[in-house]
């Protein structure tokens, strides 16, 4: 096939069969079997295909898609008392929460425990890297001290 | 109601749907439902599908109402939106294929077949699913493209519009549809013919 016949056939399958073409391609045409061929058998496909299946709607179709839009895009209907119900529940629900919160850092604030605090116990130390080990028998009395 | 009135009245009706108005939104619905579900069904071959497709289709048009802008015609971005929608759920259930023709649509046609036998009856079925085979055999792009051209009778330009590519793209679509629809079809009408 050459480039000219392809043209010349993509123009035939533009349009219906019957329809007018350019000059050149109506040229073309009358003169090449291949192309003569091609238009035949597209003619009588064409032709063909008005035997094709096909169906109307079913007759609630129509009702049956506006209800459906209808439905997804109804607005909500106005209940000025469940708008009222949700914010006093939300209202209560931060006043009790700050109240809780309150109570729990009033409980935890720092106070003023020194006085009732114990000092802590004195902690005896020993020399223990004197040449001697404490306990020894020959170990100075005065080696047993107090931490400052 | 000839187009650019209907395409101005299609307008007018969406900016009565931008501010909320379900009124405009019926009467869009109640115009436009039977191009978006032949377009759905015979892309997706199946009637659940479809009707969920031309649902949704809808719902993302009421939600976007306040987004159009009427640069291209209305039927345009309605089928854009269409055509996202079926791809989307063409790719998602890319397993599931076409169901049989349905004997409630033979029941449409009856009209149409009046005086038939049964046997013309049973030929007519077997032809329209062979037919819808070969449209659900082509790429789900390409079969989008060229349900917009036979069906809907939109333009190339408009297919472009409404598939998000470039002329040259839908012509390469379309001639790749046309050339592989040809030699199914062209199978099918000589095995008929040797029945």
């Amino acid at each position: 096939m050459s480039t000219s016949c392809r043209a010349v056939q993509e123009l035939l399958c533009a349009a219906p069969p019957g329809t007018a073409l350019a000059p050149e391609a109506a040229a073309h045409l009358a003169t090449c079997p291949a192309c003569r061929a091609f238009a035949s058998d597209d003619a009588r496909a064409w032709q063909t295909l008005e035997d094709a299946p096909v169906l109307p709607p079913p007759r609630d179709l129509a009702a049956r898609i506006t209800e459906r839009v209808s439905q997804r895009h109804a607005r909500p209907p106005a209940r000025p008392w469940r708008a009222l119900a949700t914010g006093l529940a939300a209202a209560a629900a931060i006043a009790t929460g700050i109240l809780w919160g309150a109570w729990i850092g009033a409980d935890l604030a720092p106070t003023d425990h020194a006085s009732s605090v114990p000092a802590a116990p004195e902690i005896a130390y020993a020399e223990v890297f004197d040449a001697t080990p404490p306990g020894g028998l020959d170990a100075p009395p005065e080696s047993i001290g107090r931490l400052p | 109601m000839s187009e650019p009135e209907l395409r101005q009245d299609d307008t007018a009706l969406m900016a009565r749907v931008a501010s909320g108005d379900e009124d405009a939104f019926r009467m869009l619905v109640e115009r436009h439902q039977e191009a978006v579900f032949r377009l759905a069904y015979r892309h997706l071959g199946s009637f659940a599908d479809a009707q969920d497709a031309t649902q949704d289709t809808f719902q993302r048009l009421f939600e976007a109402a306040k987004r159009y802008r009427p640069e291209a015609g209305f039927r345009t971005y309605l089928f854009t939106i269409a055509a996202r929608i079926c791809l989307k759920r063409k790719q998602r259930h890319d397993h599931s294929r076409t169901e049989p023709v349905a004997p409630s649509m033979l029941d449409c046609q009856k009209t149409a077949l009046a005086g038939s036998g049964p046997e013309d009856i049973l030929a007519r079925k077997e032809r329209q699913t062979a037919i819808r085979r070969a449209l659900d055999d082509l790429p789900a792009d390409q079969r989008l493209a060229l349900i917009l051209l036979r069906y809907e009778e939109a333009s190339c330009e408009e297919i472009a519009r409404i598939l998000g590519r470039t002329r040259g793209a839908v012509h390469s679509l379309l001639y790749r549809a046309r050339s592989h629809l040809a030699i199914l079809l062209r199978d099918l009408d000589s095995r008929e013919v040797d029945a």
